[in-house]
């Protein structure tokens, strides 16, 4: 090639990382993530908030612009050196295969490529130049697309040109070539060789926040706590409120109707004993295989029957019926009377209990 | 001021209508400025007749230029550039990146339509555009109806007018407001 100014030759070696300011010499030029390429001037004291750093200053080629990186921040923010001849021909190899159908997930697609920008690699770049121009190819792209395939493309093209020491405008008819091939131009339909690696994101370590975290955990689960006590407390609440209205709704029926339950009670055990009685004798004749048990049933009840509408009196029936469904309501309602007042107690123990550990635990 | 200077004989009307097609793109002045030869220093052996693009911004001769001017080569002949991992691309145009020269060549124009035509000068603009985008360090438009979207690929030919997409509109005229003069 004649007359053509290349600046410096491709490198051979793959793009290694820079591990430490050490490697670093002014007038290397290195890539900075997201930014490009940078040229190295030195390094640079400056007293920031009372304490004297040691930054590396770094100078973006594309508009002069100067990066200073402290030097302890070197390793972390990814810096390495241009790409060599294997990346190259690796890029020109992703943007010269076949189209994929791209992610129309734009959430998603945004994310991979942030993240392929972030990286820094010139693939990864390459391969979010490829993705949205195929995209572009279908439709127009949005905003923020179209903001983020020039930013890439800017990436790549100057990248490229350092790499292959040709000027930016030649870079960037080499990757239009691979990308939007002439009319006529055949290529064997063919899938990329590599892709670009996204590195794993560090899981940020937090300790004091965490530990934090396990705290407000744990009060949480004691809020819990007391929320599943305090819930159920209102209706406890409401469930004794009935039964002490009822309570006093019966004690005031019973002082009205203590003689007619006295009677009632006598009643009640004459009427028993008789019944006990009328029973046995129907086993006995129960055992007779002439008649049958529904027959014998049907007797006893009829008999039962007349025997009470003989002997007790038509106006006293009332009461008797009242004063049962009093004792059977006192019953009903006693019971769950007991067994809420005994939850209730449970409860509260508990409650004592756990208030006692949070305590214990704050002490 | 976008001044056009043309390195080989061109039909004067279809100069001034490519200046006038720039002046819409851009909303910048534009006039010709006389013709220059051609430089030889840039010319190359291999093809026969075709010159180095980049070498030849180098070394043709200028006319005078103040500050955020433009100047715009126009030329017949083939240029070339070096050859990338997948080959030489064809050359309608070269440009310095946010520079001040660029040129542009009619030597892969198909034959029809001959000069003097309107589908010749759109043709001639919409090059001339993009190469002149390019010295504002407008970069390749993935929208086929832009000027600075590539020039061989199918979308530049169809679409005639010589017109720059929203995007790549914005992005001049922020360089253009943000130039020194």
């Amino acid at each position: 090639m004649e007359g053509v100014p290349v600046e410096d030759p491709i490198s051979p070696e793959a793009q290694p990382l820079v591990r430490s300011a050490s490697e670093l010499q002014p007038g290397d030029r290195v890539v900075y993530p997201n930014q490009g390429v940078c040229r190295v001037v030195g390094t640079e004291n400056k007293e920031i908030a009372g304490t004297t750093l040691t930054f590396v200053a770094l100078t973006r080629e594309e508009d002069n612009a100067t990066i200073l990186v402290p030097l302890a921040k070197v390793e972390s923010i990814g810096l390495r050196k241009v790409a060599g001849a294997v990346e190259i021909e690796d890029v020109f190899d992703l943007l010269a295969s076949s189209f994929e159908d791209p992610e129309l997930d734009w959430k998603v697609r945004h994310r991979h490529h942030v993240d392929l920008l972030a990286a820094g690699e010139i693939l990864g770049v390459a391969e979010v130049v490829k993705a949205l121009q195929g995209i572009a190819n279908m439709r127009p792209l949005p905003q923020r697309e179209r903001e983020r395939y020039d930013a890439a493309r800017r990436l790549l093209e100057d990248e490229v040109a350092v790499a292959l020491g040709v000027p930016v405008a030649t870079a960037e008819d080499l990757i239009d070539f691979a990308l939007i091939p002439p009319p006529g131009t055949v290529r064997a339909p063919r899938k990329p060789r590599r892709l670009a690696e996204i590195p794993p994101k560090p899981r940020a370590t937090r300790p004091k926040r965490r530990a934090f975290a396990a705290e407000e955990g744990e009060d949480f689960e004691a809020f819990e706590e007391e929320l599943e006590f305090e819930a159920p407390l209102d209706d406890e609440l409401l469930g004794e409120e009935a039964p002490e209205e009822a309570e006093a709704v019966e004690e005031d029926e019973a002082a009205e109707e203590e003689p007619e339950a006295q009677a009632k009670a006598e009643r009640k055990t004459k009427a028993r004993s008789e019944r006990a009685a009328k029973a046995k004798a129907s086993e006995t004749k129960a055992k007779a295989p002439a008649k049958s048990k529904t027959k014998a049933k049907a007797e006893t009840t009829e008999a039962k029957a007349k025997t009470e509408k003989a002997k007790a009196p038509k106006g006293k029936v009332e009461p008797k019926t009242k004063a049962a469904k009093a004792e059977t309501k006192a019953k009903a309602k006693a019971e769950p009377k007991a067994t809420a007042k005994a939850a209730s107690r449970t409860k509260a123990a508990t409650t004592k209990s756990t208030k006692s550990t949070r305590k214990g635990k704050e002490a | 001021m976008i001044r056009v200077v043309t390195l080989e004989p061109f039909l004067p009307e279809d100069v001034r209508a490519v200046c006038a097609l720039l002046y819409q793109a851009y909303g910048l002045g534009c006039e010709p400025a006389g013709s220059l030869p051609l430089p030889e220093e840039a010319e190359r052996k291999k093809p026969a007749g075709s010159y180095d693009a980049e070498l030849l911004l180098q070394e043709a001769e200028t006319v005078k230029l103040v500050a955020d001017d433009k100047l715009l080569y126009l030329m017949k002949r083939r240029l070339v550039v070096p050859e990338g991992p997948l080959g030489a691309p064809p050359v309608y145009g070269h440009a310095q990146m946010g520079g001040q020269k660029a040129v542009v060549t009619t030597a892969l124009f198909p034959k029809k339509p001959p000069e003097g035509t309107d589908e010749f000068r759109n043709r001639l603009a919409k090059l001339a555009i993009r190469e002149i985008g390019r010295t504002w360090d407008l970069r390749s438009c993935p929208d086929p109806k832009c000027s600075m979207h590539p020039p061989w690929a199918e979308g530049f030919t169809a679409n005639e007018a010589p017109v720059l997409c929203n995007f790549c509109r914005e992005q001049s005229e922020e360089r253009i407001r943000l130039a020194a003069t």
